[in-house]
C-alpha cells in the first residue's frame, strides 16, 4: 500500500497536557477508522494529519509531502470537523460554492451542485443552514469538503445527529470514495457503524496508539483471548459434554438453550465440530463466533491500559 | 445461631408519600431563595447577595444606634434622625442592587443551559414555576425592606420613654405601611427585571439593562416630561423608579423631593395604578413568554 | 412486570434472547399497555408534524425510530403533557394526557438529548431537587437521588459540580434525573449521544437493566444497532406517519442458511447439491436454500464428510436497518 498519509514520532502537547504522544503512522487509499475512548486525543491527531496543527514534535507527510513546507498540498486534503458551527443565514449551496471558491475550483457552481447530489441534499440545497437538522447541516459539511474533490478526506463524527438514512446514505459514500482511490479517515464512537465502513481501523488511548489493522488481523493478534462461539442446537447439554472432549476446547457453558465454547485454537474447533455434532446426532442451527465484533477487540484494548 | 441473610442492593421501588401540587411548588420557593443567596453553590455566588445583606444589616445596626445614642444625648434630637419613610430610599438602593444581581439569577440560567425542559418534565406547570420563583423573590428582597425597618421599629420602641407596648400602639400605622410600600417597590422592580431576565441570555447583561432602564430610563422619561413635546407630561408616568418613592410619600406623610410625576400634576393614586399595571402587565408578558418555552 | 419477561432478559441482551420469554409476557398481559395512541394528529400551523397516527406501545424496552422530521420529538412531548395534541386520543399508563398530563408527568421520567444541566449545582443536589419537583418529600428525594446516582455509577462523584463533569457523567446524571421518583416509564432521547464506545455499552447496559427494575422504556435513537441490543418491540416513523410498530422479532427472515466454511468449500457445495439443495457461493461463504430445519442437518453432515469446518452458520435475519430502509422511502431531508 502506498502511503498517501505518514506520521512520523509525531507528539502533540498544549501546555503541560500532551495529547498525542509518540505516534508513527502509515495511512493509504481506502477508508480507515479511527477510535478511542473519550479524551484519547483523536481530534488532535486529526488536525495533525490534516495539517492544520503543527506537532510539537515528529512529521506529518502528506503526498509524499511537508505541509509546512509545502503549503500547497493543502489543496489536496479537506477536513470535515465535529463542532456544529455554520452560517445560519447561507442557504446550502451558497456554503458550499463558497468552499468551491475558496479552493479554487473552476465552475463553482456545478462543483457544488455535484457535491450536494453526492451527500443527497440535491433537492433541498437552497433551504438555509439554520433551517437544517444537525444531520443536514453535517452533510452540507462533507459536501463543501468534496467540493474541492479532495485526495484525502478527514472527518471528525461525521454521522452526528444523523438519521438512520442519512448515515446508511453517509457509509456508503464513504466506502464509495475509499474505494475509488481516495483516503478517508473517519473517527466515530459508533464501533458497528466503523466496521462497517472502514478497512481499516487505528485505535488511540490515552493519546498513544493502541492497536493498527483490520478488524480480522486485530483479532488475531489478541492471542492471549481464547475464542467465545456460540453453537444453538437442539440437545444442548449432549454437545457440551462431547465438545470439553475436543482439542483447543478450554471450557463449555450451557446456556439458555445453546452452547457456549471457549476454545484456544479457533480453527480446530471449527473442523470438530461437524464431526462431533453427527456422531451424536446433533442439530446444530447456529455457530456464531461470539467476540468477533469491533466492540469486542475495543473492550481488550481499553482494559489493557489499566494495571 | 441465626440464618444468615443477604440483602439485595439493587434498585427499590419508592413506594413512599407522593406530595401533590404543594411539594413541587414548595421545592421551587426553595430553590429560587437559595439561589439568590447562593446557598449549595459555589462560593462566589455568595459573595454580592451577602455582602449587601451584611450592608443592610450593618446599617439597620447603625442607624438604631445613633437613635440611641441620640436619645441619650439629648431627647429631640433623635426627631432629626430618618426613621422609616427617609429610610426606604435607604434600604430600596441597596435592595435595587440585590435585585439587579441576583433576579436574573432566578430565570435566566434554567432557560440558557435548558433545563427547563428537566423541570417541565415532572408534574409541575409554568404558573408553578413562575409562581415559585416571584415567591422566593418576594420573601428574599422583601426581607432587605422589611427586617432592618422592623428591627430599627422595635428598637425604638424599646428605646422609647412612653414604653414599649405604647409605642407600638401609637405607631401600629408602621406596621402595615412599610410592608406595603416595601411592596410597592418589589412589584415595580420585579417586573422590570423579570421581564428581561426571561429574554436576556447572561445575568450581568441583564442587571446592567436593568439599572440602565430604571436609573436612566427614569432621568430621560423625567426630564422629556417637562419638555414642550406633546403630551409630555405622560411621561413621567415612565420613570418607574419615581412611583415606588410617591407612594412611599404619601404614606409615611413626607416630602423628600418633587417627582417629575407631581410636578406634571398627577395626583399620588396615579403612581398606584401604575405600580398595578406594571406588575400585571409583566407578569403575563413573563407567562406569555414562559408558556411558549415550555 | 411479569417473572417471565425479568427471566429471560439475559445479560447479553441479545434480541434472540428475548423472544421467547418475551412474547410468553405479551400474551398474559395483553390489555397492559404503556402507551396507547389513536388518530393522533398534530399541527405546528400548516405543518402538519403527525399524521392519524394509531399505535400501542407494550411493556419492556421499546425503540423509537425515524427520520429527522418524522415527529418523534412531538410525539415525546405529547407523551409528556407538554403539548396538546391537534386531534386524537392519546394514553400514557392508563392516564388521558390530555385531561390528567400532571399525573402522567408525576410516573414518566425525561431524558433530553439536548444539553439541560446546571452548570452551578452538585449532582446530588440537582437530581435531588428533581425528585422533590416529582411530589418526594426533601429528605426522600436526597436518599433517592443518592441511590440513584450510585446506580448510574456515579456515586464518588455526586458532590461535585455539574460544571465539571465530562460528558459521559453528564448522560449519566441525565438519566439518574429520569429515574430518580421511580417512574413506570421513561422516554430516553438519545441516551447514548456523545458517549465514547466504553460509556455507550455501559449506559445500554443500564437501559436494558431498567427493564428489570420494573420501569418501562421508550428510547429514542437514530442508531439502529443500539436499538437491535437493547430494545423488544420498535416503532418506526416517517413523516409524521407510522411504518411498523411491533416486536423487534418479528421481521422477515429469509429462508437460506449462511454458512462459512473453513477450508475447501467446493467439496460441501457439491455434496449439497448432489441432494438437490440449492446453494449460492461466494468465496468461502455459502448461501444454502431456502429449505426448513433439516438443511442444518445436511450443511453438517456434508462438512463432516469433507473434514472441513464451519466457522459461521445460521439463517439470514434481516436487519433493523435493511427494515427501515425498505420501508422508509428514499431518505428525504
Amino acid at each position: 500500500m502506498t502511503a498517501t498519509v505518514v506520521a512520523d514520532g509525531v507528539s502533540k502537547w498544549f501546555g503541560l497536557k500532551v495529547a498525542v504522544s509518540e505516534v508513527s503512522l502509515r495511512i493509504g487509499p481506502g477508508v480507515t477508522g479511527l477510535l478511542g475512548p473519550n479524551g484519547a486525543g483523536k481530534t488532535t491527531l486529526l488536525r495533525v494529519l490534516a495539517g492544520l496543527q503543527v506537532p510539537s514534535q515528529g512529521t506529518v507527510t502528506i503526498l509524499g509531502r511537508d505541509p509546512r513546507r509545502d503549503p500547497t498540498v493543502y489543496a489536496e486534503v479537506a477536513m470535515v470537523p465535529e463542532d456544529d458551527a455554520v452560517y445560519p443565514d447561507l442557504s446550502a449551496r451558497r456554503f458550499v460554492e463558497l468552499a468551491a471558491t475558496l479552493s479554487q475550483v473552476s465552475d463553482p457552481g456545478a462543483a457544488a451542485g455535484r457535491a450536494l447530489d453526492q451527500v443527497g441534499l440535491g433537492d433541498v440545497a437552497d433551504r438555509k443552514l439554520g433551517g437544517y437538522s444537525k444531520g443536514m447541516r453535517q452533510r452540507a459539511k462533507v459536501a463543501s469538503a468534496l467540493v474541492a474533490d479532495p485526495r484525502i478526506l478527514i472527518l471528525d463524527e461525521p454521522l452526528n445527529g444523523a438519521d438512520p438514512v442519512q448515515r446508511s446514505h453517509l457509509i456508503g459514500l464513504f466506502r464509495h470514495l475509499g474505494s475509488t482511490g481516495r483516503t478517508v479517515v473517519v473517527s466515530s464512537h459508533v464501533l458497528a457503524e466503523v466496521e462497517r465502513m472502514a478497512d481499516r481501523v487505528v485505535a488511540m488511548v490515552d493519546g498513544r496508539l493502541a492497536a493498527v489493522g483490520t478488524v480480522a488481523s486485530l483479532r488475531e493478534a489478541m492471542s492471549d483471548r481464547p475464542r467465545l462461539v456460540k453453537v444453538g442446537c437442539d440437545r444442548p447439554r449432549l454437545l457440551a459434554a462431547a465438545l470439553i472432549g475436543v482439542d483447543g476446547v478450554t471450557g463449555v457453558r450451557v446456556f439458555d438453550g445453546a452452547v457456549e465454547v471457549e476454545a484456544t485454537d479457533a480453527a480446530a474447533f471449527a473442523r470438530a465440530l461437524p464431526a462431533v455434532a453427527r456422531e451424536r446426532q446433533v442439530r446444530i442451527d447456529l455457530v456464531e463466533p461470539e467476540d468477533e465484533s469491533l466492540e469486542s477487540v475495543f473492550r481488550y484494548l481499553v482494559e489493557a491500559r489499566t494495571w | 445461631m441465626t440464618d444468615g441473610v443477604i440483602y439485595d442492593r439493587g434498585y427499590r421501588p419508592y413506594d413512599g408519600t407522593r406530595r401533590g401540587r404543594n411539594g413541587p411548588r414548595l421545592a421551587v420557593v426553595k430553590d429560587g431563595v437559595r439561589r439568590i443567596l447562593g446557598l449549595r453553590r459555589k462560593a462566589r455566588r455568595k459573595i454580592l447577595p451577602w455582602t449587601l445583606i451584611t450592608i443592610a444589616l450593618v446599617a439597620a445596626a447603625v442607624f438604631i444606634g445613633l437613635h440611641f445614642a441620640a436619645g441619650s444625648i439629648a431627647a429631640g434630637l433623635a426627631e432629626g434622625l430618618p426613621r422609616y419613610g427617609e429610610l426606604f430610599d435607604f434600604y430600596s438602593r441597596i435592595a435595587l442592587l440585590f435585585i439587579a444581581v441576583t433576579g436574573p439569577e432566578l430565570l435566566a440560567p434554567d432557560r440558557t443551559q435548558g433545563v427547563l425542559s428537566v423541570y417541565f418534565s415532572r408534574p409541575l406547570t409554568v404558573d408553578d414555576y413562575l409562581a415559585g420563583k416571584a415567591v422566593a423573590y418576594l420573601a428574599v428582597a422583601g426581607s432587605i425592606y422589611v427586617v432592618p425597618q422592623m428591627a430599627l421599629h422595635f428598637g425604638l420602641a424599646s428605646l422609647s420613654d412612653r414604653g414599649f407596648l405604647t409605642y407600638l400602639a401609637d405607631n401600629l400605622d408602621v406596621l402595615w405601611k412599610v410592608p406595603a410600600v416595601a411592596f410597592g417597590y418589589l412589584l415595580i422592580h420585579g417586573a422590570v427585571v423579570g421581564v428581561l431576565s426571561a429574554y436576556v441570555k447572561r445575568p450581568g447583561l441583564a442587571a446592567a439593562a436593568f439599572l440602565g432602564l430604571l436609573i436612566a430610563g427614569g432621568g430621560i422619561a423625567a426630564e422629556l416630561s417637562r419638555s414642550e413635546l406633546p403630551a409630555a407630561r405622560w411621561l413621567s408616568l415612565l420613570a418607574f423608579d419615581d412611583h415606588p418613592r410617591i407612594l412611599r410619600d404619601w404614606a409615611f406623610g413626607i416630602d423628600t423631593q418633587t417627582f417629575a410625576a407631581e410636578q406634571a400634576g398627577f395626583d399620588p393614586w396615579v403612581s398606584l395604578v401604575v405600580v398595578a399595571a406594571v406588575t400585571v402587565v409583566g407578569a403575563a408578558w413573563i407567562r406569555w413568554r414562559y408558556r411558549r418555552l415550555a | 412486570m411479569g417473572w417471565v419477561r425479568v427471566a429471560a432478559v439475559a445479560e447479553s441482551g441479545r434480541r434472540s434472547w428475548h423472544s421467547v420469554g418475551y412474547l410468553a409476557h405479551c400474551t398474559a398481559t395483553m390489555t397492559d399497555h404503556v402507551i396507547d395512541v389513536e388518530g393522533l394528529t398534530h399541527r405546528y400551523g400548516t405543518v402538519v408534524a403527525l399524521s392519524d397516527l394509531t399505535l400501542t406501545v407494550p411493556p419492556g424496552v421499546t425503540g423509537l425510530v425515524g427520520a429527522n422530521g418524522a415527529g418523534k420529538t412531538t410525539l415525546l412531548r405529547i407523551l409528556l403533557g407538554l403539548l396538546h395534541p391537534t386531534a386524537g386520543q392519546v394514553g400514557v399508563l392508563g392516564h388521558d394526557v390530555r385531561t390528567e398530563p400532571l399525573t402522567v408527568r408525576g410516573r414518566v421520567g425525561y431524558m433530553p438529548e439536548a444539553g439541560c444541566l446546571p452548570a452551578d449545582q452538585t449532582a446530588a443536589d440537582f437530581v435531588a431537587y428533581t425528585a422533590e419537583l416529582a411530589g418526594l418529600p426533601p429528605k426522600e428525594a436526597r436518599r433517592r437521588s443518592s441511590e440513584t446516582l450510585y446506580l448510574v455509577g456515579l456515586e464518588e462523584e455526586r458532590f461535585r459540580y455539574i460544571g465539571d463533569f465530562s460528558t459521559g457523567m453528564r448522560q449519566r446524571v441525565k438519566l439518574a434525573q429520569a429515574i430518580v421518583h421511580d417512574p413506570a416509564l421513561v422516554l430516553l432521547d438519545e441516551p447514548a449521544s456523545g458517549l465514547d464506545p466504553e460509556g455507550r455499552e455501559q449506559m445500554l447496559a443500564l437501559i436494558r437493566r431498567l427493564g428489570s427494575f420494573g420501569i418501562d422504556v421508550v428510547v429514542s435513537t437514530h442508531v439502529l444497532t443500539d436499538i437491535e441490543q437493547t430494545c423488544e418491540w420498535v416503532v418506526m416513523l416517517d413523516g409524521g406517519h407510522l411504518v411498523r410498530s411491533g416486536p423487534l422479532t418479528g421481521f422477515e427472515t429469509s429462508g437460506t442458511v449462511t454458512v462459512e466454511i473453513l477450508g475447501d468449500a467446493g467439496a460441501v457445495v457439491r455434496t449439497l447439491q448432489a441432494r438437490g439443495v440449492p446453494v449460492a457461493v461466494d468465496g468461502s461463504t455459502l448461501a444454502v436454500g431456502p429449505g426448513g430445519d433439516d438443511l442444518f442437518d445436511a450443511i453438517r453432515d456434508a462438512a463432516a464428510d469433507a473434514g472441513v469446518g464451519i466457522l459461521r452458520m445460521g439463517r439470514g435475519v434481516a436487519s433493523l436497518e435493511d427494515e427501515f430502509l425498505a420501508r422508509a422511502g428514499d431518505g428525504a431531508p
